[in-house]
């Protein structure tokens, strides 16, 4: 991979002790960074898992497809994902593809390619619905919030501890926020 | 302490696990963070103290990747999360890694979200693409 250490974004704090200093790093890099953090969130790991096969090895290795490791564009997202482009932009400004963005153009690391990929497994049935949670006003939102919940509190009894911490684990990183 | 004059291969950085070398498993944008800027961040939690945590565990195969979830993150870590390994050097300079209690963690220790750059300890970064591991940028 060609990289050019010349033109490092990171600022090197002074007076700290030889190697050892205060992280300070550029703005873009910590976009990138944020994403790598969204990559870890109970939300986009219970995704992973109901990939395919051949998409699991895409998010590895973009390169295959596209030349070239991440960050990918709106539209090699769109052809990886079998979407138009337009559809990734209308879900990632939604909030439902993670992204960043550099200038005007909006860039996809793997947690947006893992995103992408579950927008286009998941049924139509299922697009309206999230569909419908986007364009609901907050106060109809927050009745079928409360019944989706004691739905789910529902569906905890007689799960496995594994299954009901996959289940709780999105919640709880909501609440965070 | 053997000084390549060309690129480190895969077969050396296999046969000198935990001897000779360490692992550091990270995500591809983490990964690309610390060749680019040859620095890594320390981590925000401090479960064994503060600074770098790498393993002696190689990037052999697709089994590996399994293997680092379970030893290192407790099965708390996802594939894309640790589908890159950066290899370090066990000690160069000042900078040195420690055993912990943990059989497959070994910490360079320092202070909490320090900036840590590592001329001399950093090696190569390694990438699991197309089923096997490739590396994709090295110290020469």
């Amino acid at each position: 991979m060609a990289t050019d250490r010349k033109t490092s974004t990171v600022k090197r704090a002074v007076g700290g002790r030889r190697r050892m200093r205060a992280a300070q790093v550029s703005p873009e890099l910590k976009d990138r960074l944020d994403q790598a953090h969204v990559l870890r969130d109970p939300r986009v790991r219970a995704l992973w898992p109901r990939l395919e096969a051949r998409q699991q090895e895409i998010v590895f290795d973009p390169g295959q497809a596209v030349g070239h490791r991440y960050p990918l564009t709106s539209g090699e997202v769109a052809e990886l994902a079998r979407m138009s482009e337009r559809q990734v932009r209308y879900w990632a400004d939604r909030g439902l593809i993670p992204h960043w963005r550099k200038g005007r153009r909006r860039l996809f690391e793997a947690v947006g390619l893992i995103a992408a990929f579950s927008i286009t497994n998941a049924s139509q049935h299922e697009l309206q619905f999230y569909r419908g949670v986007m364009e609901e006003p907050v106060e109809k939102l927050a009745a079928k919030v409360g019944i989706l919940t004691s739905l789910l509190a529902s569906r905890l009894d007689g799960v496995e501890p594994n299954e009901a911490k996959a289940l709780i684990a999105p919640l709880g990183e909501l609440a965070r926020r | 302490m053997p000084r390549y004059g060309r690129a480190v291969t895969l077969e050396e950085l296999q046969a000198g696990a935990g001897t000779e070398f360490l692992f550091h498993y990270t995500d591809a944008i983490r990964a690309d963070a610390i060749i680019e800027e040859q620095c890594f961040v320390s981590g925000p939690k401090a479960a064994r103290g503060f600074g770098i945590y790498a393993t002696h565990i190689a990037p052999v195969g697709e089994e590996t990747i399994d293997e680092v979830i379970v030893n290192c993150f407790r099965g708390d870590a996802t594939p894309p999360e640790v589908n890159h390994a950066i290899a370090v050097r066990r000690s160069s300079g000042g900078l040195r890694f420690e055993r912990t209690d943990d059989p497959y963690q070994w910490l360079l220790p320092t202070g909490r979200l320090e900036l840590v750059h590592i001329e001399g300890i950093y090696v190569a970064a390694v990438a699991f693409s197309g089923g096997r591991w490739d590396i994709i940028d090295s110290s020469d």
